[in-house]
């Protein structure tokens, strides 16, 4: 079935068939929205109410447009709304930091709506140019979740080394990401 | 922007990436992103930061994810029905339902047989295959004694159970049943469930693991807790009790201090569901709040700063 084959039957009170544009698009909108909030929690709690916003406003849907499209019109009010209401619990704690980042995102928040997936597959892309040893201290702190002095203690020094040696592998990382970029647009 | 304040500004951003800033640290990184160059390059940075732990996390099987979206529609649709809501147009068409409220799956009106039956089908397959996983994870929880690990540790912190006291160090587990003690003030541990799930414990402290195949649950005797919890299922939060209370948590940032008379619950992120054990009464303490449970004071959740313009 296509979409807009499912969106009319569901339309007619059939509403079980949703579930199969939630398999067909979960994992796509998860990789739009990652990045666009403050950690992988957030932007898989995002994808479930996107999804829920979107049966709960189906009548609203053209027929005849793209169906993902419209969900990431859905998914990228959530992620705006995430940053003002992480904006105002930092400042209702006094986190300065925190409030500024928030400020960052959302002044320029508009321009990302129409990043495509480029630059996940160029960080994809750049994450297997790493060394065997700098993909394992990657793993180290984003899947293992290390603290810094466990990671040091995995490289034979201390974890202010670890810090720093983490440090430039982002640094690289960025600079990977915006090079391929450029490139591709270019 | 000098190469010093340059540098700078490298070594802050790399500290706040790590969790290693202080609050002066902090202010000091907040005047530097005023400079737009390194606000541009703060920004490049938290947000790689953000996608590479995205990337690398394992994303939410999609039979998973149907089931957590068909909840919430249901719950919606209660929700909607018997609050008094709009109903949603499409909910009427073609045959307007009768009460009581729709549920999902709606049994069909008009038969069509194989239709029904492909989606039966398909259905039962995604019931079974989570049913399965749901067992998978029972028997792993059931059977590992490693559901909690010891990642770091300040100061002196020991394990009491049946089989005598033992110092803990990082990397150990934090078996079922057993008794973890921080010695002193300064004391602290950082232990870690397997589903990425972090209690910091401080000085003075003393909890037991009481997880059991119901979901993880602490049961704290005296001291504080901070947590950082992941998203736990509905049927199996994440249970911290007291000798007053019991905090239940489904997903969030909190902590949970417990003296002789008296409990405080302070959440910073998400919210919990917090019970009085006397009584059994129950508050929600939502972001910014805390709630308090001690003799002749109100049980309610109060914000950490109350609202000037508020009306007494």
């Amino acid at each position: 079935m296509d979409d807009p084959e499912i969106i009319a039957a569901v339309r007619a009170g059939d509403r079980e068939v949703f579930g199969v544009l939630v398999e067909r698009y979960q994992r796509t909108l998860y990789y739009f929205v990652v990045g666009k909030v403050v950690d992988d929690t957030e932007a898989k709690d995002i994808v479930q109410k996107t999804f829920v916003a979107a049966f709960q406003n189906l009548a609203e849907f053209r027929l005849g447009e793209s169906f993902f499209a419209w969900l990431k019109g859905i998914a990228l009010n959530h992620c705006r709304n995430e940053w003002r209401r992480y904006q105002s619990q930092a400042r209702l704690a006094g986190r300065l930091l925190e409030e500024k980042r928030a400020e960052l995102e959302l002044a320029s928040f508009d321009a990302r709506a129409d990043e495509g997936d480029g630059r996940q597959t160029a960080l994809r892309q750049c994450l297997q140019q790493l060394s065997p040893h700098e993909q394992t201290v990657v793993e180290m702190r984003f899947v293992q979740e290390l603290p810094l002095a466990a990671i040091g203690e995995q490289l034979g020094r201390g974890a202010e080394a670890a810090r720093l040696f983490l440090y430039r592998i982002r640094q690289r990382l960025a600079d990977c990401v915006k090079k391929r970029l450029s490139f591709e647009t270019s | 922007m000098n190469a010093a304040e340059i540098a700078r500004f490298d070594e802050l951003l790399s500290r706040y990436l790590d969790d290693a800033l202080s609050e002066a640290e902090a202010a000091e990184l907040v005047a530097l992103v005023a400079d737009s160059g390194l606000a541009i390059r703060f920004l490049e940075l938290t947000r790689l930061n953000s996608e590479i732990a995205g990337l690398l996390a394992a994303p939410v099987p999609d039979a998973a994810m149907v089931e957590l979206v068909r909840t919430d529609i249901q719950k919606a649709l209660a929700g909607e029905r018997t609050g008094g809501g709009v109903p949603l147009p499409f909910l009427e068409q073609p045959h307007p339902p009768a009460s009581p409220p729709p549920v999902i799956p709606m049994p069909r009106q008009k038969p069509r047989h194989n239709r029904f039956a492909r989606r039966a089908l398909a259905w039962a397959a995604v019931f079974f295959l989570l049913a399965g996983l749901g067992a998978v994870l029972l028997v792993t929880l059931t059977r590992s004694e490693d559901v909690s690990t010891v990642a770091s540790i300040e100061g002196e912190v020991r394990l009491l159970g049946t089989a005598g006291e033992r110092w803990l160090t990082s990397g150990k587990s934090w078996p079922r049943d057993q008794k973890l003690e921080t010695i002193g003030p300064n004391s602290a541990t950082t232990v870690r469930f397997r589903d990425g799930s972090q209690l910091v414990f401080s000085g003075n402290t003393v909890a037991v693991n009481a997880t059991s195949q119901d979901g993880y649950r602490v049961e704290l005797e005296r001291g504080s807790v901070q947590g950082t919890l992941k998203k736990q299922p509905a049927q199996r939060p994440f249970v911290l009790t007291t000798p007053e209370a019991e905090a239940i948590v489904v997903g969030t940032t909190f902590r949970l201090m417990a003296s002789v008379h008296h409990t405080r619950l302070e959440v910073t992120k998400g919210e919990v569901r917090f019970r009085r054990r006397h009584d059994g009464a129950e508050v929600a303490v939502k972001a910014g709040h805390y709630a308090l449970v001690a003799p002749n004071v109100p049980f309610v959740a109060t914000p950490f700063h109350p609202d000037p313009h508020a009306v007494h």
